[in-house]
């Protein structure tokens, strides 16, 4: 194994992906949990990737990130950079692609993946596997508590693109996360990412993730958290683009006493349609989770949230709340809410709220009383709407965030 | 910026309702004009139509502010080229800071590229200290989670901040305990001058009282149906609004079989 190329476990990974694949069909509406992502007449298969991945590429080193822990960029599939801050390489904190986490690594990384793809139940989510040849791969040793965040980047590319984050966290370790990904203009892509998180005891992880691809792709996402006892997964998710976008997130609460944290903002334009959905699965006693998810349609624009808490029968002393708010900007504009609750216990505190209304014209007439036009009335509310979870994101993210929802906002003015 | 408003035979309505049934007034730059009347008697529509609420309908007449027409303009040109209201019952406008909301409503007043933000927080400072509100309110949310007497001196202090040449108070003296009323009149008389006139509505004397108006009107079945100086706030008081009925509505009154709501 030790004299094997340092990607050769991503290539098994790869094959037995491919296997699966091979012998599975497209989803259909005929799927539950695909019956609400408008695929409409949408070629899958068309989105076949131009040029082989590939694994050998070595990420060029950056300078010493400024202000950061780390970085890793990737642009079209390959690694474009990556940079780690000396003090915290030194004491066994590793960024790397996934083609080159180093060989102690790598069989920890290899059984996050390998579960992930295990667990995976359609051919789109199977496909990403099949294609996995980058990532960024973040490792935290026990007992380090990193304050300042790391960052990865994604630049899709090629016709499809399977982006890969994944993060181990070791015992009481602590980290922050922040990722983007975007797409080129003019160019329908598919943009097929995951993200794993394996948070062992007492760790800690804050993360954040904006997808920004432009509204002529597709852009699909699986995110799974596995929380150890007393762990707290945080994580602030932005969708803003692809003509279909679909995100699951698949947060098991597995360890006594953990806590997540789930926040979601999603903004569908005009023809776009948005898929949401959050799973909090409660396996073990005494956790807690909150689910605040934020969603905003323009005239024609189409979306779907759905929100799960399952509570095992095991998981006494469990408090969970789940809550969607969604704004309809225009007419024709749509989002469906729906929240559910599978309870195997009674000791526990469960409850989800949702609801789904317009812009108030007494709101829009106060702010145009005050000077501001109709539409930077119309703005500064749907941006105020989102700036109770924004505004706890740093401020590079933030921005990010809502100057893309201000430039959808001015595309569907 | 001058601010001198000219309202003639203006006629308006809601939701099918005529309200104002020809309202003629005249505030002249650096007057102060108190409006008084009965409920329901068209106040707060007046109001509500001179800023351009949508959910209104003008139905006839004109106003003209500096002989321009006025009604042809959106809301947020009115309100650049110096009209304010305080509203009657402020909204909360969530995830939008005072600070913020306050620097931008500035900037739209500045020319572009001229506004100081070292000399606007001075300034917001300085009024929050007049206006006695805690500087925390800066970073709060917009009248969310204010009481109804900090929703009325948050209308005075933008008031104050954007230095409008006409403001209309809608009733900011309602509801509010003597201190709050002190402050409301001495936000309106710092800012009293050739270059500031006030509609000043109100169901009140003892605002009358700090703020002296230089003409006063009642408000009739919509339509400004007596004006006077300051003294007729005095007549108001001892006589009440039957004294209008009585000379103004019998009338009227007898044809349509019904009261103004009071």
């Amino acid at each position: 194994m030790m004299g094997a190329s340092p990607g050769a476990w991503l290539r098994d990974l790869r094959s037995e992906a491919r296997s699966r694949f091979d012998a599975m069909e497209w989803p259909t509406a005929e799927l539950e949990d695909w019956r609400r992502t408008r695929l409409g007449g949408i070629d899958l298969s068309s989105f076949v990737p131009e040029a082989p991945g590939d694994e050998e590429a070595r990420c060029a080193g950056g300078g010493e990130p400024a202000a950061s822990a780390g970085f890793i960029r990737f642009s079209e599939g390959r690694c474009a950079e990556v940079s780690i801050a000396a003090r915290w390489a030194e004491l066994g904190v590793c960024l790397s692609g996934l083609a080159s986490v180093p060989a102690e690594r790598r069989g920890a990384v290899e059984s996050l993946l390998r579960a992930a793809l295990a667990g995976s139940g359609d051919r789109v989510a199977v496909w990403h596997f099949a294609e996995l040849f980058q990532g960024a791969f973040l490792f935290v040793p026990p007992g380090l508590r990193i304050e300042e965040p790391f960052y990865a980047d994604f630049e899709e590319g090629g016709r499809f693109a399977a982006s890969q984050v994944a993060v181990i966290l070791g015992e009481g370790a602590r980290a922050t996360l922040i990722s983007h990904r975007s797409g080129p203009g003019g160019k329908a892509i598919l943009s097929d990412a995951r993200s794993d998180f394996l948070l062992e005891a007492g760790s800690s992880l804050r993360l954040f993730e904006l997808q920004s691809l432009e509204a002529d792709s597709l852009g699909f996402h699986s995110v799974g958290a596995r929380l150890g006892e007393g762990s707290s997964f945080d994580r602030l998710g932005v969708d803003l683009g692809g003509g279909v976008s679909r995100t699951r997130v698949e947060c098991a609460l597995a360890g006594r006493g953990s806590d997540a944290r789930l926040d979601g903002v999603y903004y569908c334009g005009s023809g776009q349609s948005v898929d949401a959905g959050a799973a909090l699965r409660h396996l073990a006693p005494g956790a807690t989770s909150r689910a605040t998810y934020k969603g905003a349609a323009a005239g024609g624009g189409n979306a779907v949230f759905q929100g799960l808490i399952e509570v095992a029968e095991g998981a006494s002393g469990t408090d969970a709340f789940l809550s969607n708010r969604n704004l309809l900007l225009g007419p024709g504009a749509r989002i469906d809410s729906l929240p559910t609750l599978k309870i195997g216990n009674d000791d526990v505190r469960c409850s989800h709220g949702s609801a789904t209304g317009r812009l108030g014209e007494e709101e829009l007439f106060y702010l145009r009383s005050r000077g501001f036009s109709a539409a930077e009335a119309k703005e500064t509310l749907v941006l105020g709407f989102f700036e109770d979870i924004l505004g706890r994101a740093p401020d590079a993210f933030r921005e990010a965030a809502l100057e893309g929802i201000r430039r959808r906002l001015a595309e569907a003015a | 910026m001058a601010g001198h408003l000219i309202i003639k035979g203006l006629e308006a309505g809601i939701a099918g309702k005529d309200i104002l049934a020809g309202v003629d007034l005249e505030v002249r730059a650096g007057e102060i004009h108190a409006l008084m009347g009965p409920n329901g008697s068209g106040k707060s529509t007046l109001a509500n139509v001179l800023m351009g609420n949508p959910a209104y309908e003008v139905r006839g007449g004109e106003v003209l502010l500096e002989g321009e027409d006025f009604l042809a303009l959106d809301p947020s040109e009115r309100a650049l080229r110096g009209l304010f209201l305080a509203f009657q019952y402020p909204v909360e406008i969530p995830g939008v800071t005072v600070g913020k909301f306050l620097k931008r409503a500035i900037e739209l007043r500045s020319p572009p590229g001229g506004m100081s933000v070292s000399a606007y927080i001075k300034d917001l400072r300085a009024a929050m200290d007049f206006m006695e509100m805690d500087q925390a309110f800066i970073n709060r949310y917009l009248n969310q989670g204010f009481s109804g007497g900090e929703k009325k001196r948050m209308e005075v202090l933008q008031m104050i901040m954007l230095k409008p040449s006409l403001a209309i108070l809608d009733e900011t003296d309602s509801g509010l305990d003597i201190d709050a009323l002190r402050l409301v009149a001495d936000g309106v008389n710092r800012l009293r001058g050739p270059g500031f006139g006030a509609l000043v509505i109100t169901h009140y004397r003892r605002i009358l009282e700090r703020i002296v108006p230089d003409f006063v009107h009642v408000m009739y079945k919509g339509r400004i149906a007596v004006s006077g100086g300051k003294e007729l706030v005095e007549t108001l008081e001892a006589k009440g609004y039957d004294w209008i009925r009585e000379r103004y509505g019998i009338e009227e009154e007898a044809n349509e079989g019904s009261l103004v709501s009071t």
